[in-house]
C-alpha cells in the first residue's frame, strides 16, 4: 500500500468517527421533533402525496403516517453514516478547496436525494407487504447505497483529479487551442 | 480510465452486489455458521465476564453469555455469576459488511490473473478481520444497552463501556465503512506487491 492510500484510509477513518462523536452529541428529541420531520418527513410525504394522492400521508414528529402504513425515522435512518463516509472520503482525498467544496456540496444533495428515495421506498414496502420490510431495510438498501455513493466518489476524484492535473500543467490551455 | 472503462466496471459491480446479495439471502447462513467459533473466540477475548456460546436460530444470531462472576448493574443489583442472558441480531444484519467487502475486492479492475488471484487470498483475513470488528462486538453492545436501560429504569447512569461505544459507532454506518477502507487497504496491498 502506498503512502497517498494508507493516508486516505487513515484521515477518512478519523474524520469518520468524528462526525460520528458530534452526531451522538445532538438530542435524539431534537432529531426526533425538529430535523426528520422539517428536512426528511415533509419532503418525503409530499413525494408519496403526489405519487399516490388516495394515501393522504401526515407527518407526526418522525413518523411518515397513513391509515396503511406508518414509518418512523429514527437516530441512523437519516443517511447520517453514509453522508459521513462520503464526507470523510472527500476531505480525506486531499484535492484542491475548489473540487473539495464542491464534492461535498453534490455528495449531500446525492446522498440526501438517494436517502429520500429509500425512505419513499421503504414505506411503499411497508405497505405493500411488511414482511419484506427487515431484508430491504437491513440488508439490500444498505448495501446498494453504499455501491452508489462509491459510484459517486469515483467519478468525483476523476473530476478532481482531472482539475488538478489541468490547473498545474501550464501546456494545458495552449494544447486545448 | 476512459468512460467506457467506468461503465464496464459499474455495470461488473452492480452484477457482483445483485449476485452476492442473493447469495447473502439465500445461503448466507451456511457462511455465518461456518464463523460461529471466530464469533465466540472474539467475544471471550473482548470480555472475561461470560463464557460464550452463539447459535443461529431461525434467522437470527444468538448469543447465550454466562456469567463467570456477578455482574454490577445497579450498586444494589447485580447479574448472579452463573446466570445466562442472551442478545441477538439477525444473520442479514450480519451479512451486509461481508456483501460490501466482497464487492469491493471482487469489482476492483485486476491487472494480471496474479493480482486477481492474490485479491481473492486478501479476502480471506479482511473478511475474519471485519467480521471480529462488528458481530462479536455487536452482540456484546446489545448485553450492555440492557445493563444501561436496567440502571437507567433505576434512576442511575452506568459509564459507557467500549463494546458499548464501538457497537454505536458500527451500527451508525461504521460497519459499512470499514469493509469499504479494509477492502481498499487489500487492494493497495496487493497492488504494491504484484505491480508488474
Amino acid at each position: 500500500m502506498d503512502f497517498q492510500t494508507f493516508r486516505f484510509i487513515a484521515i477518512a477513518a478519523l474524520l469518520y468517527g468524528a462526525f460520528h462523536f458530534a452526531y451522538h452529541k445532538i438530542p435524539d428529541e431534537v432529531l426526533s421533533t425538529k430535523i426528520y420531520p422539517n428536512v426528511i418527513g415533509h419532503f418525503a410525504a409530499d413525494t408519496i402525496n403526489t405519487i399516490t394522492p388516495d394515501r393522504n400521508v401526515t407527518i407526526k414528529d418522525n413518523s411518515i403516517i397513513s391509515k396503511t402504513a406508518k414509518l418512523n425515522i429514527v437516530r441512523g435512518c437519516d443517511g447520517s453514516g453514509v453522508w459521513f463516509m462520503l464526507s470523510a472520503a472527500i476531505l480525506g482525498f486531499g484535492a484542491s478547496f475548489r473540487h473539495t467544496l464542491i464534492g461535498f456540496v453534490l455528495g449531500t444533495v446525492t446522498v440526501y436525494l438517494i436517502n429520500q428515495v429509500r425512505i419513499v421506498g421503504l414505506y411503499y414496502v411497508i405497505e405493500h407487504n411488511r414482511a419484506w420490510f427487515p431484508p430491504v431495510h437491513t440488508y439490500y438498501a444498505p448495501t446498494l447505497i453504499i455501491f452508489l455513493i462509491a459510484g459517486f466518489f469515483l467519478v468525483w476524484t476523476r473530476w478532481a483529479s482531472a482539475g488538478e492535473l489541468s490547473d498545474s500543467d501550464p501546456t494545458t490551455d495552449s494544447e486545448k487551442v | 480510465m476512459t468512460n467506457k472503462a467506468i461503465s464496464l466496471l459499474a455495470a461488473k459491480g452492480l452484477a457482483i452486489w445483485l449476485a452476492l446479495s442473493l447469495l447473502g439471502f439465500f445461503a448466507g447462513d451456511k457462511l455465518i455458521h461456518s464463523l460461529l467459533p471466530f464469533y465466540e473466540t472474539v467475544t471471550d477475548a473482548a470480555s472475561d465476564s461470560y463464557a460464550s456460546n452463539i447459535e443461529v436460530e431461525d434467522d437470527k444470531i444468538v448469543y447465550y453469555a454466562t456469567a463467570l462472576k456477578a455482574q454490577p448493574i445497579t450498586p444494589t443489583r447485580s447479574l448472579p455469576a452463573g446466570s445466562t442472558i442472551q442478545s441477538s441480531i439477525t444473520v442479514l444484519h450480519a451479512l451486509v459488511p461481508i456483501v460490501i467487502l466482497f464487492t469491493v475486492i471482487l469489482t476492483w479492475p485486476a491487472q494480471h490473473l496474479k493480482q486477481r488471484i492474490y485479491l481473492l487470498v486478501t479476502l480471506i483475513p479482511a473478511l475474519f478481520f471485519i467480521s471480529a470488528a462488528t458481530v462479536p462486538i455487536q452482540l456484546l453492545g446489545q448485553l450492555e444497552i440492557g445493563f444501561q436501560n436496567a440502571a437507567l429504569k433505576a434512576g442511575l447512569t452506568r459509564d459507557e463501556p467500549f463494546v458499548l461505544t464501538w457497537m454505536l459507532l458500527t451500527e451508525g454506518g461504521g460497519r459499512w465503512f470499514i469493509p469499504v477502507l479494509t477492502g481498499l487497504a487489500s487492494c493497495g496491498l496487493v497492488l504494491k506487491f504484484t505491480k508488474l
